[in-house]
């Protein structure tokens, strides 16, 4: 006896349309999948900064910062600088802890700084930090256009890296969060100090302005104390 | 039966499309990872650092080659045309590799905004042996900033800052040095005064 099979009414447009909204979700999936190429994809990376712009200009910022340990992978990174430059375009140097999975996924104090057309990073892979401690950095003025960028522990001071920024004077200072593209949690800045161009004086000094970029979500504290928080849980 | 024959064989593409799609994405993030390259070879560090480069930066167009690959200690750095550097640690053994290509290096860590490529021609990578990664990188747009590190006289000069000014430091480095560490150590903190107790 012959089995009657029921046909399913169904057209190959039909089924084209399908086959390619299939494929264009499945090529959605894994991208979206996968936050690391997110990351790539976008070019850019994700920053919460609390600014303070002088027209007068700096030699020197410092900070205490703490340590941020999210939970990222490879070839992610996540930390925060205390920086001087003329953000949001080169030339800048800075120094902060980085939770390094670029690396080895460590958490190291690292320096960086960068011109329009050159620039470096130092992650001191030799040195460990620990996890929400906190730890001074501070980048400054030496002289020929050199700047360079510090990390103090408890155990004394290191630099972390120079660099020759084709300039004597920096007009933007800021401190706060920064990644590849991927949550760091919190990262907090006190003591925010700085010098000005040409002066030997310390001052005290919260953020004027703030910088959120690619961080949806993501917010800073209001100053206190000289003293503020950037979260991006 | 001819539409089931169809539907079989559109499941089956799919299938193969999304292995190959998800096995692409994996590779391409699975080319690196850091291990000891004490007793590795200049090839085998050579090779690391090309996949380092596939891992962490944007390869634009062509295929990196490697100029250079030598042994550095970190004192010779900055003769070579390189940032100073220091470690809180004791100085592991370094190795120089110098990549030339077409490169996208837009997720060095920077405080610069900007969401279009940062281009370089010149990767310079100095590596950690013991851990088995680069602890410094430098890049360069045209190669003039690596001139004497490559002691190639085709390559660009450094154009001249607009505004050199030769004036000393107002005062000398912040630094209180400190004691280097046994490599690996966890860095003692230090208490901001506005948080400590």
């Amino acid at each position: 006896m012959k089995r009657k099979i029921n046909r399913i009414p169904i057209s190959r447009q039909h089924f084209l349309s399908v086959l390619g909204i299939a494929l264009l979700f499945l090529i959605l999936v894994s991208i979206v999948g996968d936050p690391v190429l997110i990351a790539q994809a976008q070019g850019g990376q994700s920053q919460i900064f609390g600014n303070r712009l002088s027209f007068v200009g700096y030699w020197r910022v410092q900070a205490y910062m703490t340590t941020p340990n999210p939970s990222i992978s490879y070839p992610n990174w996540a930390g925060g600088p205390t920086a001087l430059g003329e953000y949001p375009n080169p030339p800048f140097i800075e120094s902060g802890p980085t939770k390094a999975c670029d690396i080895d996924c460590g958490l190291h104090p690292y320096g960086a700084w960068g011109t329009s057309s050159t620039g470096g990073e130092h992650v001191d892979t030799t040195l460990w930090l620990g996890a929400g401690g906190w730890y001074k950095y501070t980048s400054w003025y030496v002289n020929n256009n050199v700047w360079e960028a510090d990390f103090c522990s408890g155990s004394g001071c290191t630099y972390m890296i120079t660099g020759n920024l084709g300039t004597n004077n920096l007009h933007m200072i800021g401190s706060g969060g920064e990644s590849s593209g991927v949550r760091w949690g919190s990262i907090s800045t006190a003591s925010a100090t700085y010098k000005p161009y040409n002066s030997n004086d310390w001052y005290s000094w919260c953020y004027s302005s703030t910088a959120l970029v690619n961080v949806p979500g993501g917010s800073i504290s209001s100053c206190s104390n000289y003293s503020w928080t950037a979260t991006w849980q | 039966m001819r539409n089931l024959k169809f539907l079989l064989i559109s499941i089956l593409f799919l299938v193969v499309v999304g292995l190959f799609l998800v096995e692409t994405n994996t590779q391409a993030n699975m080319l690196f990872r850091a291990q000891s390259l004490m007793n590795a070879s200049d090839d085998e560090i050579q090779k690391v650092a090309v996949d380092y480069t596939y891992g962490r930066f944007n390869v634009l167009s062509g295929t990196p080659t490697v100029l250079l690959t030598r042994s550095v200690v970190k004192d010779e750095l900055p003769s070579l045309g390189l940032s100073a550097i220091d470690f809180g640690g004791e100085e592991p053994p370094l190795k120089l590799v110098v990549m030339k290509g077409d490169f996208d290096v837009s997720s060095i860590r920077r405080s610069v905004k900007s969401s279009s490529p940062l281009r370089a021609s010149y990767i310079v990578y100095v590596f950690d042996l013991k851990v088995g990664a680069p602890t410094l990188i430098q890049y360069s747009l045209d190669g003039s900033h690596f001139r004497k590190l490559l002691n190639d006289p085709t390559l660009p000069e450094v154009a001249p800052a607009p505004n050199v000014v030769n004036e000393p430091a107002l005062d000398i480095s912040p630094l209180t040095p400190g004691p280097k560490l046994p490599y690996g150590s966890v860095a003692p903190t230090v208490m901001p005064p506005s948080v400590a107790p």
